[in-house]
């Protein structure tokens, strides 16, 4: 039973989009989506539409994300020829063996011959003297994508349509951001910001869905996307997971939050407090329990798609961390427990992805103090983003105490509005206030 | 902060004595930089209230503007340090040299290039006409108030960066920023407990900002010094001026003074340490940009104001190749910093058990390729198979995890050597070893494209016209 209102919505926002697109009245259109939005059934949908009359780009950040619109495009069209302009590195023509109208290629006059061309952003730079001008471009991920690579392929089209996701982590550097921040040339401002900077007029349609998350998420998911309304695709109901009593000994806590996350969609795991450090071998030792403990209890799952009970599979289960320490520390855990298809990785590098069950290593647990790594509201959004049964978070006893009070100092800049870490610090309040419910103390 | 840090840092604090970070010092020191010590009026950012500088402790000059709000006392002021560190400048300069500046802290070289930028773009004629040994050494200021962005540059060498760079003390981030603090905590006289050395020397005031409390007392004298100023012209008049001129003087040299010594100390403290391998090869990078912008400004070509978007693209790219360059030489320089990635789960170390020249294994094409063997015995690992890693005592050795295997005397890591195996010495049997990220590989940039797209130009109602901005503040003084 999906949502009917709340999809009709949806339909008519991507409409609007792809008709103002076709119409051509607009260099550029925005479109702004939150997290599980369809994003790639809206590039589809343009891609299609114009498929007949242009000749375009159609780009991403990164290889993953052209290569899923790529089997989406040609899954959708089979008799539409498709170009990728790969890096030399990269040859992936092997994925799109089995799709007829799908050819690979790393030389960009090759490629300029065609009339829908895919690419990265980095690939579209580096070939940009070679490829001609065409009538339109589209970006996907458009959030993740900042100024200075919208900068190298921004000439190759004169109507673009940019269409990302707002709430998850916006482009980082290694160096001092703040040399740059609130200029208009800051080139570390995301494609969308700076188009919008300079063309306040630009349209901006927000696409108020999300087809992943469930209800019990979606009212969670607003505080990361002020100013954008949205609701889940499905009712409640239209998904459910069930897990046996289990054999053995496990302990209760465990127990008791895999069954709050199985009821209410979330459930918030709190380790004793105490101060460590960001290896936290505690919560390692936790997380593992739970999925192992999750396995043993037979998981099965069921949804809108697959109406009838089936087996969780562990690939469809994911851990979302902050460091690349703890990364490590819970991939060799999971691996020496036997739950080798477990995705573990940085928040970074599950943005995009989606999983069933997620388990959030949340971003405070146990520190000293926080900072604006580790408040980016962008990075607590992506953990809590990705599933589509439910998210499982683990946290210690004392995260909730760091929020306690006035919000630390933040340097501030002329001309750049944004205020990440108050953001962030309002987003944890409410997401510590939401999880109250759910909370289960080990 | 990593766990090494943390780890001396509580150490440090036990034992009330500073810990050192590293085995090297990784800032390249000149054998007579210049120490510069800056102050500012409170809530003037630009002013120069007060200017000291020299090449040894006893070679100590000094530049006090009375009335740092005027602009006309303000040019004089600058025009009497240009004529004075603009020969110092010259004679450190030669195709294989630059001058270098030590300053105390981080705020005090952000405060030079706010020097830099406010004459930078000044002109010889017309209504704001300043001496042209001011606009030289403003441009070279500015110049360097950009350079310092770049990791690892060592044209300024903030002590309070560079101190705590190499030493953890029990202090927090925030009390290390106090030179003296700092410097006293490091190296406490004789007998001196750590945390009381660092709180008798907090009163010293390395700048650009003084104490509230110090800042009422100038107030007071520069009131007076106002008065003076201005009252009717007579020699009663040149007098008083004189002498409440005379007093603010020796308010900056009350303040100057133990600074001074303060600054020295932390030079000498950071020269007990043994240079790093490759912090000389920086500082001729340094030395290149240094003999390039004057180069640049002789011929004279201006700098811009205000950066482009193409240049804050290849600035960003440029900062962050820097970045990632610095931080691998540190690691491969230094066992210390190296220890402290092995600590962050970005590395290995531990003795070679085993070495297996003879391995080897199928390509995808069938063809047999040598791949010798090394196992690493370690206290600890956590990085998953197929990581790539370089032998620290020689980067061309690259190696990748094969498989780990956990015992009771620690863990035995297998490591596959992907390159290097023909040309380069293997570790052996017996030898410590670290194991750690590869350095970056060189990145080659696209092009920017010549013209400046129609998503990055604003729309011509965005633009606010500017303001002039270098005008006599002194108007709004009450």
């Amino acid at each position: 039973m999906t949502n009917k209102t709340v999809v009709s919505k949806a339909d008519a926002a991507v409409e609007q989009v792809v008709s103002r697109f076709m119409a051509g009245k607009d260099p550029a259109i925005v479109a702004r989506a939150p997290a599980g939005a369809g994003k790639s059934s809206l590039v589809r949908a343009a891609v299609l539409r114009a498929a007949e009359k242009k000749r375009m780009f159609v780009s991403a950040p990164t290889n993953a994300q052209i290569a899923d619109l790529v089997e989406g495009l040609a899954r959708a069209n089979p008799a539409l020829p498709l170009v990728v302009l790969h890096a030399t590195s990269q040859d992936p023509s092997y994925r799109f063996s089995a799709l007829k109208n799908v050819t690979c290629t790393s030389k960009a006059d090759q490629a300029d011959a065609e009339p829908i061309v895919l690419a990265t952003l980095d690939k579209l730079a580096y070939s940009a003297d070679k490829l001609g001008a065409r009538d339109a471009l589209i970006i996907d991920e458009a959030y993740q994508a900042d100024s200075a690579k919208f900068f190298h392929v921004s000439n190759l089209a004169k109507r673009q349509l940019l269409v990302g996701d707002s709430g998850q982590l916006s482009p980082f550097t290694t160096v001092d951001a703040g040399l740059w921040r609130g200029l208009a040339e800051d080139p570390l401002q995301t494609a969308v910001g700076v188009l919008l900077r300079n063309h306040p007029s630009t349209p901006v349609v927000p696409l108020p869905i999300t087809r992943r998350l469930p209800p019990s998420a979606a009212s969670l998911a607003r505080h990361f996307y002020p100013g954008l309304d949205f609701d889940a695709a499905t009712s409640v109901g239209d998904r459910a997971w069930v897990l046996d009593a289990g054999k053995g000994k496990a302990t209760a806590a465990l127990d008791a939050a895999l069954n709050e996350a199985s009821k209410s969609g979330w459930a918030h795991l709190v380790l004793p407090d105490e101060p460590v450090l960001v290896s936290d071998p505690a919560a390692v030792e936790a997380i593992v329990g739970l999925i192992a403990r999750l396995f043993e209890r037979q998981p099965r799952v069921r949804c809108e798609k697959v109406k009838t009970l089936h087996a969780l599979q562990p690939k469809q289960v994911a851990v979302a961390v902050s460091h690349t320490l703890q990364r490590d520390m819970l991939r060799t855990t999971l691996d020496e427990a036997g739950l080798t298809d477990v995705h573990v990785d940085t928040a970074n590098r599950l943005q995009g992805l989606e999983f069933e069950v997620v388990v959030a290593w949340h971003p405070l647990a146990g520190l000293p103090d926080v900072d604006a790594f580790h408040l980016d509201p962008g990075r607590l959004c992506v953990m809590l983003t990705r599933h589509r049964h439910a998210c499982i978070v683990v946290g210690r006893a004392s995260d909730a105490d760091l929020l306690d009070g006035v919000a630390p100092p933040a340097p501030a800049f002329l001309g750049y509005e944004e205020e990440p870490l108050l953001d962030g610090w309002e987003a944890h309040r409410a997401v510590l206030d939401h999880l109250e419910k759910h909370r289960l103390f080990l | 902060m990593s766990v090494m840090t943390t780890l001396l840092g509580a150490r440090a604090h036990v034992e009330s004595r500073a810990q050192r970070r590293t085995t090297f010092r990784h800032v390249h020191l000149e054998k007579k930089p210049i120490l510069l010590f800056g102050y500012q009026l409170a809530g003037e950012p630009f002013s120069m209230a007060s200017v000291a500088w020299g090449l040894g402790p006893k070679d100590l000059h000094h530049v006090v503007c009375p009335e740092p709000r005027n602009r006309t006392l303000s040019v004089t002021a600058f025009h009497a340090m240009a004529s004075e560190l603009l020969p110092v400048i010259d004679k450190a300069t030669s195709p294989k040299g630059a001058p270098q500046f030590v300053v105390p802290n981080p705020a005090t070289l952000d405060l030079l290039g706010r020097w830099g930028r406010r004459f930078a773009f000044s002109e010889t004629t017309g209504e704001w006409a300043v001496p042209a040994d001011v606009i030289r050494l403003a441009r070279l200021f500015f110049f360097l108030g950009r350079y310092a962005r770049m990791p690892g540059q060592q044209l300024v060498v903030p002590l309070t960066d560079a101190l705590s760079f190499h030493w953890v003390t029990g202090q927090s981030t925030l009390e290390n920023q106090q030179l003296a603090a700092l410097s006293a905590w490091i190296r406490p006289d004789d007998g001196v407990d750590a945390h009381d050395a660092a709180l008798a020397a907090e009163h010293v005031e390395p700048g650009p900002v003084t104490d509230p409390n110090e800042d009422e007392k100038l107030a007071t004298l520069v009131e007076a010094y106002n008065l003076a100023r201005r009252a009717s012209p007579s020699a009663a008049q040149k007098k008083a001026m004189a002498a409440a001129e005379q007093a603010i003087v020796a308010h900056w040299t009350a303040h100057l003074q133990p600074a001074w010594a303060v600054g020295w100390r932390a030079v000498s403290l950071l020269r007990s340490l043994e240079e790093a391998p490759t912090a000389p090869e920086r500082w001729t990078d340094d030395v290149g940009a240094w003999n390039r912008e004057l180069q640049r400004q002789q011929e004279g070509k201006r700098s811009r104001a205000r950066a482009t978007t193409r240049q804050l693209i290849w600035e960003r790219q440029m900062l962050e190749d820097r970045q990632a360059r610095l931080e691998s030489a540190w690691i491969y320089d230094d066992p210390m910093l190296a220890a402290e990635q092995v600590l962050e789960g970005r590395g290995l170390r531990g003795k070679i058990i085993k070495v297996d020249l003879e391995a080897s294994e199928k390509s995808a094409k069938g063809r047999t390729l040598t791949r010798p063997i090394v196992v690493i015995r370690c206290t600890g690992s956590l990085l998953p198979a197929q990581t790539r890693l370089c032998w620290a005592s020689n980067a061309k050795v690259t190696v990748e995890v094969e498989s780990t295997t956990r015992h009771k005397n620690g863990v035995d890591v297998v490591l596959k050597v992907t390159g290097g195996m023909k040309k380069e010495r293997l570790p052996e049997v017996d030898d410590v070893a670290f194991f750690l990220r590869p350095p970056p590989a060189f990145i080659k940039r696209p092009h920017l494209p010549e013209a400046i797209p129609w998503s990055h130009t604003p729309e011509p109602a965005t633009v606010a016209p500017l303001q002039p901005i270098d005008q006599d503040v002194e108007a709004s003084v009450p």
